[in-house]
């Protein structure tokens, strides 16, 4: 059940997975105790959840280069 | 591209249209415009995942152009019925483990780890310039905060590093997670949760030492 536990953080679960954690966390204080702990865990992941933007042209640099491998091959 | 009886969604614009009508109409098409809408779609979030993983631009700009030659040349072998995202997300990720392995290194701290932490800074200054904003001093703890995060993923052994990365700064469902790295849901969930408690370990070390 403990391994359940990140996902019950972050709403991944399904329903029936959801319905099986609650009443077990409601009667565990270790399970307790696991998801305070990683809760703590993941909040200061949220500092770092930002998208990095890419070097400019990337995507357009890329979309060149196999421009360049499909011609080569036809040619 | 080779004849098909492949039944081709329907035509829709470029930018409604999923990652899997974009790869049909490309593979069944030669819709170059298909193919270029996805790798635009993907610039920003595999970049990200991929500095993440190789801490280097030069290695992660690599990476991604190679994840996108290898979708060219695989992409009729996809199996439709299949999502796309896990798929790229998987050709990236076997990609960049194999460069890691070829530099004969694990995820070395670089100087562009700079960029790293600077996606996590408060963010462009006329957000700065917003009374709602944190003070400088909250700012260079929350960078500190950030930085000390990031070294402290980067420490994880790398089959729970990649989980976290995926699963957290990519957002990828659970199960998308365990199709990319071909592990069963269970173990991504087991490590996962290892992961964390070996985060909350590490911080709970680091704030008692402070």
């Amino acid at each position: 059940m403990h391994e359940e536990l990140p996902g019950y953080l972050s709403a991944a679960l399904e329903i029936a997975e959801t319905l099986f954690v609650e009443p077990s966390l409601a009667d565990s204080a270790e399970a307790q105790r696991q998801l305070e702990a990683l809760c703590l865990a993941i909040a200061p992941l949220e500092l770092l959840r930002q998208e990095i933007e890419a070097p400019e042209g990337l995507a357009h640099r890329t979309c060149q280069r196999i421009g360049e491998v499909r011609k080569a091959r036809i040619d | 591209m080779a004849p098909t009886t492949t039944k081709l969604p329907v035509r829709r614009t470029y930018r409604e249209a999923t990652d899997e009508s974009l790869l049909l109409w490309y593979r069944e098409e030669g819709d170059i415009e298909a193919f270029e809408t996805l790798v635009h779609r993907y610039e920003k979030p595999l970049f990200s995942y991929l500095l993440r993983f190789l801490h280097s631009v030069s290695l992660a700009e690599d990476v991604f152009q190679a994840t996108f030659l290898r979708f060219h040349e695989k992409c009729h072998s996809f199996t439709e019925g299949r999502q796309v995202r896990p798929w790229i997300y998987s050709i990236a990720t076997n990609l960049a483990i194999d460069v890691l392995r070829k530099e004969g290194r694990h995820h070395k701290v670089s100087l562009d780890d700079e960029r790293l932490e600077s996606g996590a800074r408060a963010g462009k200054l006329s957000d700065l310039l917003r009374s709602s904003q944190p003070s400088p001093l909250e700012q260079l703890e929350s960078r500190e905060e950030a930085a000390w995060t990031r070294r402290a993923v980067d420490a994880l052994p790398e089959h729970l590093r990649v989980i976290v990365l995926l699963a957290y700064f990519q957002g990828l469902k659970f199960q998308e997670v365990a199709e990319i790295l071909q592990i069963p849901l269970g173990t991504v969930k087991s490590r996962l949760h290892k992961a964390l408690l070996t985060l909350h370990s590490a911080w709970r070390r680091n704030h008692r030492s402070q």
